[in-house]
């Protein structure tokens, strides 16, 4: 038993479900989302102490996976397809359907700056930060997903307004 | 044009069909093959007698960042390696299976077993719970959390069945199976979905031997917000989110309260239990057990320092600052923990087991069972009190052919 470990793992209940959420977005199948996930938080458990110290857990592990995420796709270049949507009852969510199947033809970096954005609500410089990439890329990669995805932006950049 | 919004939306749509995901296990899994694979390394040096190059591996071999590189290559770094003939570097892997407990397939062999991972029509089975000891009760999904039908898999055959189909009423949008739960004659489960934008939930039921499922009640709005479903043998029994458990029979009719139940939360019939699962009920400690059958109210000896308790008719389990422990309701056996406990229920399993990091903990007999997964998840069944069932795939991936299944419904007692 190592120290921290309790801790470790109370975090893992807690969070768990909702990092695994964040990962089936980055990723759009569960196999890759679980992959994603439990390497990140193998990652934490090895640097427990210090993350807990000195930053938020979530965030180092959302960090974590969202670079890993860009990272393993670059390396791996393995295509999954994303799990279908349910079909049938789920009248409302016709046109959430096609956009989330959409999404998977977009290349990783530009899904994940999209995810970052949408879902995690990011202004750009905080995505550029995590991504280690310029705000001026972190916007042009989000402008070429949203054409591709047919989506009108409201602004340009996000984060002055 | 679509809008930001509605990228926003299907994201967040999808979001909230992501796959519950036993994570600790899966980082258990991952940590051990990264310590064999380590051990692997450091042994084959040791053989070779490496010690010009030998700082060289261990430093691959120790730092966080670049082991797992270093280890997943380890062809690589013997080849550059040069036999030193004075000095030997021995290694011995860090003992893990003292912590780890016994394998299930050595301590609880008839409990475990192999199962197909889809029903006649190729959809993937999800679990649900053991009937008893050799039946297991299942939900076969034509598409992610689409239930189709619910089965029984029978270990004694070696085959499966069709319970029934479970249908969807017409006009209602969002539609999903939740929990659902077996007393051996009838299986009783509750869907919730939208209907004009009003949240609503139906209660179902279905002869186990086969039948139709029918419909003995529609919830709507407040009422909608159930929290667990159980069955007492006429009625279908179920506790609201905020607290209150109430009942229908099969044949439809009012729903009306359980006697005496006011601000309980079913466990599992018959036990009820003054804690819910909310999001600031996870600290509080359950104060008494009650069994909603026969009305009889058992208060708990809760000692000071105690968060978090949750118990069933006999055992507890809690945390003393981040410590966790088990105790009985009358608070002896007493037992601090070196590991904290999981699952989709908090309450011990059948009264009797904690599902924990890479295994099951067993509180009659103080044994620690080990999983021995090959994949990088594993699952619990999906049944509204806590699941006797805990699965994961014979091989690597989240879609192989078959679970190994271990079911606690069939571990002898006190074994």
């Amino acid at each position: 038993m190592r120290p921290g470990d309790v801790e470790f793992e109370d975090f893992v209940r807690a969070r768990g479900a909702a990092l695994v959420r964040y990962g089936y977005v980055l990723t759009g199948n569960a196999e890759d989302a679980a992959d994603l996930a439990q390497e990140a938080l193998l990652k934490l458990s090895d640097n427990w102490g210090r993350v807990r110290n000195k930053d938020s857990p979530e965030a180092y592990v959302r960090t974590t996976m969202a670079r890993q995420h860009i990272s393993w796709w670059r390396r791996r270049r393995r295509e999954q397809p994303t799990d279908d949507v349910p079909e049938g009852v789920h009248h409302d969510t016709h046109s959430f359907g096609e956009l989330w199947k959409e999404l998977a033809t977009l290349p990783r970096k530009q899904r994940v700056v999209l995810v970052l954005r949408y879902y995690e609500d990011l202004p750009d410089e905080e995505i550029a930060a995590i991504l280690g990439i310029s705000r001026g890329t972190v916007r042009s990669q989000a402008f070429r997903a949203l054409a591709t995805l047919r989506v009108r932006p409201a602004v340009l950049e996000r984060g002055r307004a | 044009m679509r809008t930001e919004d509605e990228l926003s939306g299907a994201l967040r749509d999808a979001a909230d069909r992501a796959p519950e995901l036993d994570l600790l296990a899966g980082v258990g899994e991952r940590r051990r093959r990264r310590t064999r694979r380590r051990a692997q390394l450091l042994a084959a040096a040791a053989v070779v007698g490496v010690v010009s190059t030998s700082t060289v591996v261990a430093q691959g071999v120790f730092s966080s960042g670049g082991g797992e590189e270093a280890a997943a290559m380890p062809t690589t770094t013997m080849t550059v390696t040069k036999p030193h003939p004075t000095r030997t570097v021995t290694a011995t892997p860090r003992p893990t299976t003292q912590a780890m407990g016994t394998p299930i397939s050595k301590l609880w062999p008839q409990a475990l077993f192999q199962m197909p991972a889809k029903n006649a029509d190729g959809w993937r089975y999800r679990p649900i719970t053991g009937i008893n000891a050799t039946e297991v009760l299942l939900n076969a999904e034509s598409s992610f959390e689409k239930a189709g039908k619910i089965e029984v898999y029978d270990t004694k055959t070696g085959k499966s069945r069709v319970v029934t189909e479970v249908t969807a009423t017409p006009g209602l949008k969002r539609n999903f199976q939740q929990a659902a739960s077996t007393d051996g004659k009838n299986v009783v489960w509750y869907s919730t979905a939208s209907k004009n934008g009003t949240p609503i939930a139906e209660l179902w039921w279905a002869p186990l031997p086969g039948g139709k499922a029918k419909r003995a009640a529609t919830l709507t709005g407040g009422d909608a917000a159930v929290d667990a479903v159980g069955v007492d043998g006429e009625n279908i029994v179920w506790s609201m989110r905020k607290g209150g458990v109430f009942q229908v029979p099969f044949t439809g009719g009012t729903p009306s309260r359980v006697p005496k139940a006011e601000g309980l939360h079913l466990i599992g019939w018959p036990w009820a239990s003054d804690v819910g699962e909310g999001t600031n009920e996870g600290e509080r400690n359950q104060s008494k057990i009650v069994n909603l059958a026969d009305g009889t109210v058992t208060k708990i000896a809760i000692k000071g320092g105690t968060k978090g308790l949750r118990c069933g008719s006999v055992w507890c389990v809690g945390r003393r600052g981040s410590v966790p422990f088990v105790q009985r309701i009358d608070g002896t056996g007493d037992k601090k923990q070196g590991f904290g406990f999981m699952g989709l229920r908090p309450y011990p399993i059948l009264d009797r087991f904690l599902q924990r990091f890479g295994g099951v903990y067993d509180l009659n007999t103080d044994k620690l069972a080990r999983m021995g997964g090959s994949g990088s998840w594993s699952g619990v069944g999906t049944s509204s009190e806590p699941s006797t069932i805990i699965y994961w795939g014979t091989t690597k991936g989240d879609k192989p052919d078959k679970y190994w299944v271990l079911n606690l419904a069939a571990v002898p007692p006190a074994q």
